[in-house]
Formats: C-alpha cells, structure tokens, sequence
C-alpha cells in the first residue's frame, strides 16, 4: 500500500524534474552569458541576461545575488538592496548575499533600525528559509505518513516495547509533519507572498492618507525596507521598521 | 641639460671676450626733446686707439670730443688685473624732431677695427622739455603752493595680461614717471594685494631714471618695484592704488641778491603720489579639473627617479618626482601614489628651487618620497599621473612618470641573536577598501519557480487521503476479527448437528451390536459438542475444565449432573464390555438429553 505512495510521489518529482529540464541549458547559457558580461564590465548588458532569465521565471538565488551585484555596481543602491533581499530569501545561510547587503544598505540613507524580534520567530523565519516551502510540504507529507505508520505499529502490536516505541516515534512524527507544514506555509508567506518592499524612488513622502493632499508626514529614501499593509487605488499604506505608518504611490515601491 | 650646456659655454666664451677684445661701448639717452642739449659718449677698454665719431647729421655738434682717460690695477693673490678706459665725449642738440639713427663709433687699435652698436635716437616735440631748469624752478614753486600737476610726476602699476586664468602669473610694475628732479623716494605703500599671492622680484634699487618718451613727452621713468601676482579667486579683482611718498627738493625761499640762484640751498619735502586702482579679469580654469590635476598653471615637465631597485625588507627606498617648469610650482601639489598596501610611504619631502623674474616663476620643486617595504616579493610603484592647465593651449595636460619596479629581500637580521624558531612576524589582515563580494558563477539548480504546493487543495487531499487509507486499514483490520470470532460461533451453531451425526453413528453401532463403538462414538460427541460449545479447544478440554465452563454459563446442576453420569456410564462400558442394551439405550437417551437440554438454556 505504501509502496504505491511512494511509487506515486516518484512520479510527480520525476514529473516536475523533467519538465524544468527542458530549457535549463537554455536558461544556463543565458546565466553564462550575464556573468561574462559582468566580468567585462558590461553591467547593464548582464542585468539584462539575468533579467531575461528572471522575468521568465526562473528562481534562484544566485540569478538575484548576481542582479544585485549588478545593480550596485551600475550605483543603484535600492535595485541592489531589492535582488539583495530577494536572493536571501532563497538563501538565507549564504554569507556573501548577507555581506553584500550589510554593504547595500550601509549606501542607502535611512538609517535600518529594526526592531528586534523574538527570538524564536527570527529562528522559525530563519528555519523556514532553510529550505524551499515545497521541500517543506513534502517533508510534512512524508512524516505524516510515517506518524501513521508508528501510529498502526501501536496500535496492533503485541509486543509491549514495540508499543512504547511506536507511540513516541508517532507522537514525535506528528509533531514534525505539523511544523514541516507550518514552516512551508511560512516560507511560502515570506518568499511569495511578501509584505515587505523596498523603496526604490530616490525620495518619497510618507503621506497621512492616500492622496496628493494629505499630510506629509515622514520623508523616506531609496533603498529603505518598509512593511506593505493595504492598498488604496495607487497608494499603499507602509509601515517602517520604527512602527510609523503613511501612504506613499505604489510606483514608488517594488516588493520583495 | 645640453642646452643648459649650452648656455653655460657661451657664459664663458662671452667672459673670455671682455678679459680679453677691445670693447666698444656707447651711452647715450634714447629720448630727447627737440632742442636739448646732450651727451653721447664712447667708452673703449682699450688704449691706444684712433676713435671715429660717425656723423651726427640731424643733430648740431656743440662741443666734442672729451677724451678722458682712467686706468686702473688690481692685484689679487698675486694676479695683476688692469683696467683701461678711454672715453670720448661729443655734446649734441636735437634739432628736428623725428627718429635718428647714427651709425656706430668705431676705434682702431692695432690695424684692427672695433665697433659699438648703432645709436637710435627719439627726439620728440617738448615745449616743457626745451628749457629744463626754468621747468624745474615752476614746478617746485609749484611744489611749495603743494600743488605739482598730474602730468609732471605719477606713478603707474603696469601689469602684462588684464586676463589671466586662476593661478596663472601676471607681472606688475610699478613705475615713475616724473619730469621733475627728485632728492629721493621715501617709502612705497603697497596695498595687501588680496585675492592674490604676491611675490616680489629682486628689482635693481632705482638710481638714475631713464628718459622715455610718453605721449610725445619725455619723462624720466624707473621701475620701483617688480612683482608676480598670483591671482587665487576668480572674477575681477581690483588692486587698489599703491601710495609711493617722494622727496621733492624745494628751494628756499630766501633768494640770495649777490649770487642769484647759485647758493640757493634746498630742502626735501615729501609728496604722497597714488597709482590709479588696476582691474584684473581672472577667469577660472575651463572644463572640469581632473583628479590629478597639481594645481599648476604654466608649462612643465615631469621626471622621476628612484635609488634603488632592489633593496632589504624593512630598508627605504627613494623615489623622486621632480616637476620643472615655468607657472606657479610654488603652488603645485603633491603627486598622488598609489602603492601596494605593504609598502609603507611618508610624507615626500619637498625641496624646491623655484626663481621669479620677469617672465614668471621657473625652476623645480621636488618631492622625495621613502617608500618602506614591509614585506618581501616584487613590488611595483604605478606610473604616477600629474596634470596641470597650460594657458597656452587653454587645456589640461597630462603628465606621467614610468612605472618602476623594485624587489624587496627576506630581510637578514644580522644583528639579532640566533631566534629558535623560524616563521614571520604576525601581522593582521590589511582591509584595503569594502566592496561587495564577487558574483556567483554556479547558477545552482536552474528550475522555474514551482507552484506551492501548501497553498494547493490537492496537496492537502493527500493527507486526507493517507489517513483515509490508514482508517481503512483499521477499519480492514476490525472485520478481520470480528470474522475470526464468527468462528467459534459458527462452531457453536453447529455444535448440536455435528453432535446428532455422531449420535446416530452411535446409534446404528448399537443395533449393529458394536458395543464399544457405541460408547467411543457417545464419548467423542459430547466432547466435540463441549468443545465447540463452550469455545475451549479439544487440548485443554477435560472433565473439570468443561465442568466449570458449564457452571460458570450458570447451567442447571441437573444437566452437568446428567453430563458426569453419562461420561462415567461410557467410560466404565469402555472397559466393562458385557453391558445390556438397555443400559446403552439408557446412555444414548441421556446424552440426547443433555445436549436438548443444554442447547435450550444456552
């Protein structure tokens, strides 16, 4: 019976590897090219082969980390704090996406004052990232197969130690399944369905309501990263890092 | 350097002349007013000679010539030097004005003839001029009212450009002109010059003036003071007047009866005269500077050297950057070095020497730089670039030294003891600069971004699905026992029929005559009954297990009562075989009984 699960599952990887093989060499060459370029100095020339490559929708964060070093070098600041952040999302334990954006946002002018967060959601956030939501969800699959397994194990053993295992073992898994699957939802949430953005005009105004007349109440610079709450026709209410919340035109902003 | 040579050879070769060739000199003034009276004099370093005036025409001859003569002797560390000098003197009027040349004065001495240059001559149209000493005498009674006219004694600032880049030189001079005698000059005010640099050159101290013609009027000038003017801003610029106080000689008052003039005594009495404030248009230098740009305005050259090209770690070596030229070296920055972070470098040391004259400021100025190696390898100091803005072309012009490359030693130390263990002196990590790190040339796994699948409805149906499975499996599992436990029930049912079979097979035992067989078939019936009845497997069935089986079913005590009878009745026939029919009648009712009955209350 189980067999077939796997069986099943096999299929769909295969399934899925096969048709994102169809233009990776494509998608490859096309990477190769953008770093050639960007070895020669041809900045924008390489964003524009990555840039192909990313807007056809290919994720990886290495395509972000190069767009970024792309951007910084052509001296956007806020384009590279963007893919900067993009590609760290991808992968969060890369140390250079990190220096490089420590580097990015020391160029941008508002100061990033986070506020600290808890430790454990820093760490969830963290461990979400580790891998993709998808791996995630498998794993939650996986382990929520294996729990009723242990659980049948349990429940029609004869033999007392076998029980004792095959409850713990179950509890333990069920407990991994939940979190697998929490942690897929909030890498999902994180990496694409974000909330986060970067402001990428060189000044904005943070303004009291949606609309050229209100208020003027903050004054924001390129490259700072504020969190995206409603939206208003053209205007979207940001919050700042510092818990201030204003309007400001959505095409003033790019989200993550 | 080999027309450096050059001018020194020909230094030399004009030195030579004079100890040695005769030497024909004229004096005479360049200016004259029509009718004046003047000298022209010849001066030759020789004796001995027949001197030739040329012709004077255009001018009357008065008086002429004077020959005078001085020798003089100098003895120096025993070495004689001699001196000779004739002098011949004409004394002319002007008559016409107009420009006159007169051809040079010839001397000839030794069958050898010798000539001074030719003598130009500007008489011009001068009422004032015609009668000096009745000028003089108006102008100090005029002194005296303190009231000199403009025209008969100023001062000008004469400056060679009025538009000039920023930092690029321009000469002022301050001139007199005066038509007056004059018993000194006191003291120059200069104002303080701002907006510039000024610096002074060495002007020969003022001593006789010279006669020139202004306008058609002959002034007696001398040069004050000579300076360079830098200018540091831009836009115009005003130099407000410089103030020169003179001494005029005035006559006393007391006029003498007996000898008129002659004894007339004189004092001095100063006289402040002004200059007229001069305008400098500075333009600020064109285009945008370039980083290298030394802030030198003119025209140089650059060259560099260095001392050594391979020397011991730790040990300095010297490079220099000369810039020579013509502009305002004074002002020229430091080239900038780029160096290997592991040489270390102080600050150059600056020698310049730099001359001002008429035509600006020239020279060199040198900066030695001591580059300290710390590290041992092949080191490379970079072409150094310097540019600076020639007013010339009106353009930045680039300059750059070589590129040299010098070798640092493992240094050996010498003077430290024998050390016990090798390896090199710790030192941290120099951070250069930050910059962002390299991009990555492995794109990883190249895929499409996939739809998530958390947020997918068939993602979570497989959950549904495995615990629909694991159910069924339970569920599966249930039946399977509630089927084995049918079993036994089945058994139950049929316990009664399986055991009638075996009492008929009794039966047809008894009328056949076969006694035991009728006994073992009576045994083997109600066990099996029992058996299947009570759930209690054949093995572990015995008398006092069914016994209580049966008492624990809560069965009347008659019919166990009944079952014990009929066991003890069949297995006491087993071994006593002589039994009538009737008493095996009597069995076989019984066991019919006891399983009617049985069979009713269970």
């Amino acid at each position: 019976m189980k067999q077939k699960y796997y069986t099943i599952l096999l299929v769909i990887a295969i399934l899925m590897a096969s048709s994102a093989g169809v233009k990776a060499q494509e998608a490859s060459d096309n990477f190769k090219k953008g770093t050639e370029l960007y070895s020669a100095g041809k900045y924008q020339e390489a964003i524009d082969a990555w840039m192909t490559l990313y807007s056809s929708g290919y994720r990886s964060a290495a395509i972000d980390y190069n767009i970024g070093n792309a951007w910084f070098k052509l001296g956007n600041v806020p384009g590279s704090v963007l893919f900067y952040e993009r590609a760290q999302l991808l992968d969060p334990s890369d140390e250079d996406i990190s220096y490089n954006l420590q580097i990015a946002r020391t160029l941008a002018v508002d100061k990033f004052k986070e506020i600290p967060e808890l430790f454990f959601i820093t760490w969830f956030n963290f461990l979400s990232l580790y891998l993709s939501s998808n791996t995630w969800a498998i794993l939650g699959l996986i382990t929520f197969i294996l729990f009723l397994v242990m659980l049948s194990l349990y429940l029609y053993s004869k033999n007392y130690r076998l029980k004792v295992v095959g409850f713990w073992t179950a509890l333990f898994l069920l407990l991994f399944a939940l979190l697998s699957v929490s942690l897929s939802a909030r890498n999902n949430k994180l990496v694409n369905r974000s909330d986060m953005a970067i402001i990428m005009s060189p000044q904005v105004n943070g303004k009291s309501s949606p609309d050229e007349s209100g208020t003027d109440l903050f004054l924001l610079h390129e490259g700072t990263k504020v969190t995206v709450g409603d939206k208003v026709g053209d205007w979207y209410e940001i919050r700042l890092s510092d818990g201030n919340k204003g309007w400001v035109p959505s095409n003033c902003l790019e989200k993550l | 350097m080999k027309k450096y040579f050059g001018y020194i050879t020909l230094f030399l070769l004009s030195v030579n002349l004079q100890a040695q060739d005769v030497e024909l000199k004229a004096q005479y003034p360049p200016v004259v007013a029509e009718g004046e009276q003047f000298a022209i004099s010849w001066n030759a370093n020789a004796s001995g000679g027949e001197f030739t005036a040329p012709d004077f025409s255009g001018f009357y001859k008065l008086a002429g010539p004077q020959t005078s003569f001085s020798e003089s002797m100098q003895m120096i560390n025993g070495k004689v030097m001699r001196a000779t000098s004739y002098t011949y003197v004409y004394y002319l009027q002007a008559m016409t004005a107009g420009r006159f040349v007169l051809g040079p004065g010839i001397i000839r001495i030794k069958n050898k003839e010798y000539r001074s240059d030719s003598i130009y001559i500007e008489v011009v149209k001068d009422q004032a001029a015609s009668q000096p000493q009745q000028g003089n005498n108006q102008n100090v009674k005029d002194a005296t009212g303190g009231n000199i006219p403009g025209t008969d004694l100023f001062i000008r600032l004469i400056v060679n450009k009025n538009d000039v880049y920023q930092g690029e030189h321009l000469i002022a001079s301050l001139k007199l002109y005066s038509k007056i005698d004059l018993g000194g000059l006191n003291e120059v005010k200069f104002p303080d010059f701002s907006g510039f640099v000024k610096e002074d050159l060495q002007t020969p101290q003022l001593r006789a003036l010279q006669r020139e013609n202004v306008n058609g009027v002959v002034y007696g000038t001398g040069i004050i003071q000579q300076f360079l003017l830098y200018p540091q801003i831009t836009g115009e610029i005003t130099i407000n007047p410089v103030e020169l106080t003179v001494l005029l000689q005035q006559k006393s008052n007391s006029q003498d009866p007996f000898f008129g003039g002659f004894f007339d005594t004189y004092t001095n009495v100063p006289k402040v005269i002004v200059t007229q404030p001069v305008k400098i248009t500075v333009r600020p230098l064109p285009g945008n500077k370039p980083a290298d740009f030394s802030g030198i305005v003119g025209k140089i050259d650059l060259t560099s050297s260095i001392n050594k090209d391979s020397v011991d770690v730790n040990d300095a070596v010297n490079l220099k950057i000369t810039v020579s030229g013509s502009g305002n070296l004074r002002f020229a920055g430091k080239p900038d070095l780029k160096l290997p972070a592991d040489i270390e470098l102080y600050e150059p040391k600056v020698t310049d020497n730099i001359k001002n004259n008429v035509s600006g400021s020239s020279g060199q100025k040198s900066f030695e730089y001591v580059l300290i190696p710390r590290h041992y390898g092949s080191f490379t100091i970079p072409a150094v670039s310097y540019s600076y803005f020639n007013p010339e072309t009106r353009r930045y012009e680039k300059l750059s030294t070589r590129e040299y490359t010098f070798y640092a030693r493992k240094g050996t130390d010498q003077g430290a003891p024998a050390t016990v263990y090798g390896g090199v002196s710790k030192e941290d990590v120099k951070y250069l600069g930050r910059d962002i790190r390299f991009i990555k040339n492995d794109p990883g796994v190249l895929k499409k971004a996939m739809a998530q699948y958390i947020g997918m409805k068939s993602y979570y149906s497989w959950f549904a699905v495995a615990f629909f499975i694991f159910v069924a499996i339970l569920i599966l599992r249930r039946e399977t026992i509630r089927r084995n436990a049918d079993i036994s029930a089945v058994r139950n049912r049929k316990a009664a029929k399986v055991a009638g079979k075996r009492l008929n097979e009794a039966s047809k035992c008894l009328k056949s005559g076969m006694t035991d067989r009728f006994h073992e078939e009576i045994l083997k019936a109600l066990w099996g009954y029992l058996s299947d009845k009570l759930s209690i497997p054949v093995s572990e069935l015995t008398r006092v297990s069914a016994v209580e089986a049966l008492r624990n079913t809560e069965v009347n005590e008659d019919i166990i009562l009944t079952l014990t009878d009929v066991l003890d009745k069949c297995e006491f026939a087993r071994y006593a075989p002589a039994s009538s029919d009737t008493e095996a009648q009597d069995i076989y009712n019984a066991a019919m009984l006891f399983i009617r009955s049985i069979e009713n209350s269970l």
